[in-house]
């Protein structure tokens, strides 16, 4: 399994896999505005580890699997961490290496920079990993009155998002066929992509236009409004972890606006 | 002039750009045109493909930030171009109004959904440099499909969009001086882009076929006509 299938819908029974789409992107925004709203390391490792909690129990996502999703964009973090903690300027030494002085507050704030990105790139996986695309263009429709021609319009890109690494295979399996030759190194990776793009882009588009077709021979779009079989609700479970993710962004950003906490380290050691 | 206020009138002008287009086609029925089901489709898939595609490209992008330091922003604001042209492209080939911000939104959510690490932040963004790419078309009365015209619409795209990045990757504090230079490279970027990639994409996918029942289509198909054998 690789990064791209591990940022695909699996279903489970987790307390995340029965929570109502929306509440989900509501989860997904919250984490995001929590995690700007603070360049200190302590709460980046706090809501970080929220985060792999949330992964682990409620999403029931194993460690494999979030190592397969992130471990690329782990070694991107962590390089940022290392590059900036090496090279922002400060006041404090904490520490020397090879005679370089490591700051404490540019360690701190590169810590947090980290792992900032790392928090979003997982919790993106999860929201991915526990969401029903399906579900969530019924949810665009019935909870956030999105036009149902929009909402299923984004479900077909969305469900072709997971096959496009396959087109890439066929493509280059076609290419080999024609006698063009992989390459290694980075220009030559990106003249494959450009190769790669308009057959992909064609065949993705080709694939939706039969979607369409037979979608409008259906009658789709007929109606302004559509009901559904089944959609999504909130249930208790969902207005709690509502409650509680509004709960700590206020309080956050409440606590930032009256200056109860700083947005970045503040160094008071002797 | 501090950074906040060049960027207070940056949305200004944003603004004022937006009235202009508004009066310039508000006489002419053209700003409530219902999009068919194929080309909100195509919005999507196009929108959605470059989101993907610029998830990647957005971790390369703060990784070369934080290799080049206070240069990465500006180095960075060259190759921006990449990621505003979903909107410039669907705007060329659809020709109706929201046809680019539609695209740049969805763009936008496929790109907080494949794990952006600007997180949340791309939604808005998306939308801004989306609104901002019709506004090029809107000038114009969604009636001249030339090459410059193209490219005001990908030029326009990074006005409102840089404010909440500013915000985000703390470049306010680098000066004014340092702000513009970032805004100018990042208009001269969403130019380029759409001049060198818009026209030849959209042309090459019309070609092909895939984009049945859409203006550009239309307009490509008397030419089609007098090329085909009888």
């Amino acid at each position: 399994m690789n990064r791209s299938t591990a940022f695909q819908f699996r279903s489970g029974n987790s307390f995340f896999h029965r929570l109502d789409p929306l509440t989900k992107l509501a989860w997904l925004v919250a984490i995001s505005l929590l995690a700007f709203g603070a360049y200190i390391a302590w709460v980046q490792i706090l809501i970080a580890l929220a985060v792999l909690f949330t992964a682990l129990a409620l999403g029931r996502i194993s460690p494999l699997v979030i190592f397969r999703g992130t471990w690329l964009f782990g070694i991107a973090c962590v390089s940022f961490w290392v590059i900036q903690t090496l090279t922002l300027p400060g006041t404090h030494v904490a520490f020397t290496v090879l005679g370089h002085p490591i700051y404490a507050e540019s360690a701190d704030y590169a810590l947090a920079s980290a792992l900032r990105i790392y928090t979003i790139i997982l919790s993106s996986l999860v929201f991915v990993r526990t969401t029903d695309p399906r579900e969530l263009a019924i949810a665009l429709v019935t909870q956030m009155r999105v036009p149902y021609r929009v909402a299923y319009a984004f479900f077909i890109a969305l469900r072709i998002v997971p096959t496009i690494e396959a087109e890439i295979k066929t493509i280059r399996a076609a290419q080999a066929v024609r006698g063009v030759v992989r390459k290694r190194g980075l220009a030559s990776r990106i003249g494959e992509m450009k190769r790669y793009a308009m057959p992909l882009l064609v065949g993705s588009l080709r694939k939706a236009s039969m979607m369409v077709m037979s979608m409008e021979s259906r009658a789709f779009g007929a109606y302004p409004q559509r009901t559904f079989v089944e959609s999504p609700r909130m249930t208790v479970a969902s207005y709690a972890v509502m409650a509680v993710m509004l709960a700590l962004v206020v309080t956050w950003y409440g606590a930032l606006a009256f200056g109860y906490v700083h947005s970045i380290y503040v160094f008071s050691g002797a | 002039m501090t950074v906040g206020m060049l960027y207070l009138i940056v949305a200004v002008i944003g603004i004022v750009l937006a009235a202009i287009a508004y009066f310039m086609n508000r006489t002419n029925g053209k700003f409530f045109v219902a999009f068919t089901l194929m080309e909100i489709v195509i919005m999507a898939i196009i929108g959605v493909i470059n989101g993907v595609l610029g998830t990647p490209n957005a971790m390369l992008g703060r990784l070369f930030m934080t290799f080049s330091g206070s240069y990465g922003f500006l180095a960075f604001a060259a190759v921006c171009g990449g990621f505003y042209i979903a909107g410039p492209l669907c705007g060329y080939i659809i020709r109706k109004p929201g046809a680019a911000t539609i695209a740049e939104t969805m763009n936008g959510v496929a790109q907080v959904l494949s794990g952006n690490p600007n997180g949340i932040m791309v939604l808005g963004a998306g939308f801004l440099q989306g609104f901002m790419s019709d506004l090029g078309f809107a000038f114009y009365g969604y009636r001249k499909w030339t090459l410059s015209v193209v490219a005001l619409s990908g030029a326009l795209a990074p006005i409102l969009q840089q404010i909440p990045e500013v915000y985000f990757f703390g470049v306010g504090d680098m000066g004014i001086s340092y702000n513009m230079l970032a805004l100018a490279i990042r208009i001269a970027s969403g130019a380029v882009y759409a001049i060198i990639l818009v026209k030849p994409i959209a042309h090459a996918l019309a070609r092909a076929g895939v984009l049945r029942g859409t203006a550009l289509a239309a307009a490509e198909a008397p030419v089609s006509a007098q090329r085909s054998p009888a």
